[in-house]
């Protein structure tokens, strides 16, 4: 696929973090897996989530992809208050803009590759044939097109993830987010989903990438590392 | 709607587990739907041989059978008595065409060409037959016998054929307590419930003959006797003229409490409807216990899928589901596991009742199990509502699990 022209405006703000805090109960102590977060993501960025393990940014993925909603702090998505929003509402955002893709791929495993790649629509009525169409093309362009009618069982690691990577971009959303997405892959493979990905950001989507691989930040396609350590934002690095 | 076609999907790759606790909805189908259509069946049969027996006919028997049918009575049969001089009491009540009686001649000795067999011959009156008081009573071979006539026999047409090891032809001599008698007429085959109807067994003889011998032998009381049938006049309700005959045999005997019973055909339908209540109701509650026990099983398979799939659950979750969409997932996920024990129960049903009338055809049963076509239906959607309510736990919690926790769950 050819990258487009995307002409994109540097203030095209996706979504942003105001003072977000996430505190979870436990016994008598509280927790605090995030604290005082502050940053945005705008249109067409290549953001890397660096930290190491614990650190909370597998709830920060959470609430930046509208599953989980922050104990304090506002969450923007295209500069709407997301706490506004009724559960229904945030599930047709997650539908329609997030893309997800998750370190363990998060296949169903009684479906084969070409439902799970419709899996989405089927709750949103889409007809069947544009079903069919949307996942076929996508399937076939990450190079499944011998795929399509096996089962996750029946793949391996790194077809896997190019079923979950289709999902996730079956409904052309502007946001991906990715939750380790090689770390279950061998590095083949695991080069083969930032090809991938990158691919995804010349498109002009927005890729957000949550890994505690410092690498990963190296790449140079990436715009801005945010490093997240204990529940809070270290620095923010910005590329380019 | 599109999501449900995930249903049938998930419903095939479900474990023996869910599977084995169908069983009891297929059970309790089978039970329920075999159950009313053999009720229908002989429900169907009785009617029809009430509606040969008549509408317009009405039998008085000596003794009260009312305490003895009905739910929770005690076996008590009112003692009582008939008498000759009650016909005539009921003979002058308008409506009335005419009335016939009977006296069973209790263990006599009948021989045949050296056999020899005790049964009760009926002393009965030519009018019953005549009338077309009962048209399936006609003779197959010669006549009815006369009122006046000595010494003929009437006879059944199993007693022709089946009683002895040499059939008895018309004018055949047979010996009821050592006297001749001439067989004048063999009755058509009647069929019925258990293939032979008692009355193809009949041994009928003039009713005066049967007087004779009962009074004689000092058998029975003076002018005792068994039956009697009465013949109600079209345009008038043999209800009213039952109720007339029961107002004075009570008043004739003086009794408190009815020793007699008059049967209309109202009647026996009634006391057949009360039995097949009682055996509706129990047997309904044996299928009820059944469905009840296997919704709970369906209940808990339904909550194990739903542990199961906990992790499918927050993917969809994730890519967009909502929680009522989730919630009508696995509640019609439910409805069809249900459904389809219901199916598999009413063919099961199916084959059984096909079986039964098979074998009743066989061996002349006379009862032919029916399934109505709305009772397949209500049993199917009996079922389907069965597995929403078995459902509807499990799917409310499904709907309701956190997306995040639901994604970590291993």
């Amino acid at each position: 696929m050819k990258p487009k022209k995307t002409g994109r405006t540097k203030t095209e703000e996706i979504i942003r973090l105001e003072n977000v805090y996430k505190k979870y109960v436990m016994g008598e102590i509280d927790f605090y897996a995030l604290k005082k977060i502050n940053f945005s993501i705008n249109k067409n960025d290549f953001v890397v989530i660096l930290g190491p393990s614990g650190s909370g940014k597998s709830t920060l993925l959470h609430i930046l992809g509208l599953l989980d909603t922050p104990t304090e702090g506002k969450v923007y998505f295209r500069g709407k208050n997301t706490s506004l929003y009724t559960y229904d509402q945030l599930a047709n955002i997650r539908f329609k803009d997030i893309g997800f893709v998750f370190q363990s791929f998060n296949l169903v495993q009684s479906l084969n590759a070409l439902q799970n790649v419709m899996l989405p629509m089927m709750f949103y009525d889409v007809p069947y044939d544009v079903r069919l169409r949307k996942a076929r093309q996508l399937l076939n362009r990450l190079g499944l097109s011998d795929k399509l009618y096996n089962l996750p069982s029946e793949l391996s690691g790194g077809q896997q993830q190019r079923v979950s990577v289709a999902r996730a971009l079956v409904n052309d959303p502007n946001l991906i987010l990715a939750d380790e997405p090689t770390g279950n892959l061998d590095s083949k493979s695991g080069e083969e989903v930032y090809d991938i990905l990158k691919e995804i950001h010349d498109n002009g989507k927005t890729v957000v990438i949550i890994t505690h691989d410092v690498n990963v930040s190296k790449r140079k396609y990436v715009n801005k590392v945010i490093h997240i350590r204990d529940g809070m934002i270290e620095k923010i690095e910005m590329k380019k | 709607m599109d999501y449900l076609m995930l249903i049938p999907i998930n419903i095939k790759h479900r474990s023996l587990r869910s599977w084995l606790t169908l069983l009891g909805i297929i059970v309790g189908v089978i039970a329920i739907v075999v159950m009313i259509s053999l009720g229908d069946g002989l429900k169907h049969t009785v009617t029809k041989q009430l509606e040969e027996f008549g509408p317009q006919n009405i039998i008085i028997l000596p003794g009260s059978l009312k305490s003895m049918i009905g739910m929770g009575a005690q076996y008590r049969p009112q003692q009582g008595k008939l008498y000759e001089s009650d016909v005539d009491r009921i003979q002058r009540i308008p409506g009335i065409v005419f009335t016939s009686r009977m006296l069973i001649v209790p263990k006599c000795k009948i021989r045949y060409k050296g056999e020899e067999i005790y049964m009760a011959p009926a002393g009965m009156e030519s009018n019953l037959f005549t009338s077309g008081i009962m048209p399936q009573y006609s003779p197959a071979k010669g006549r009815i016998f006369k009122d006046n006539e000595k010494n003929v026999v009437l006879i059944g047409h199993d007693f022709a054929y089946n009683v002895f090891d040499k059939p008895i032809n018309v004018n055949s001599y047979i010996y009821i307590n050592d006297k001749k008698y001439r067989v004048v007429g063999i009755m058509k085959k009647i069929g019925g419930m258990s293939g032979s109807s008692g009355d193809d067994q009949m041994i009928a003889i003039p009713y005066s003959t049967a007087r004779d011998i009962v009074d004689d032998l000092g058998l029975m009381g003076k002018n005792e006797i068994s039956a009697v049938y009465v013949r109600v006049a079209d345009g008038f309700d043999p209800e009213d003229v039952a109720d007339r005959i029961e107002f004075e045999l009570r008043s004739a005997h003086k009794v408190k409490e009815d020793d007699f019973t008059v049967m209309t055909s109202e009647y026996i339908m009634e006391q057949i409807n009360t039995i097949l209540g009682v055996i509706t109701i129990f047997l309904g509650t044996i299928a009820g216990i059944s469905l009840l026990v296997s919704a709970v099983g369906v209940s808990n398979t339904m909550f194990t899928a739903v542990l199961e799939r906990t992790k499918e659950i927050g993917i969809m979750k994730a890519l967009g589901a909502k929680n009522h969409q989730i919630l009508m997932l696995f509640l019609t996920e439910s409805a069809m596991l249900c459904g389809l024990g219901g199916l598999i129960g009413l063919v099961l049903s199916f084959l059984l009742i096909y079986g039964f009338n098979y074998v009743s055809v066989m061996f002349n049963l006379g009862v032919e199990a029916i399934m109505t076509p709305w009772l397949a239906v209500g049993a199917f959607i009996f079922s389907l509502l069965i597995g929403v309510v078995a459902g509807i736990s499990p799917a409310w919690k499904a709907s309701k699990f956190n997306p995040v926790d639901a994604l970590r769950y291993e």
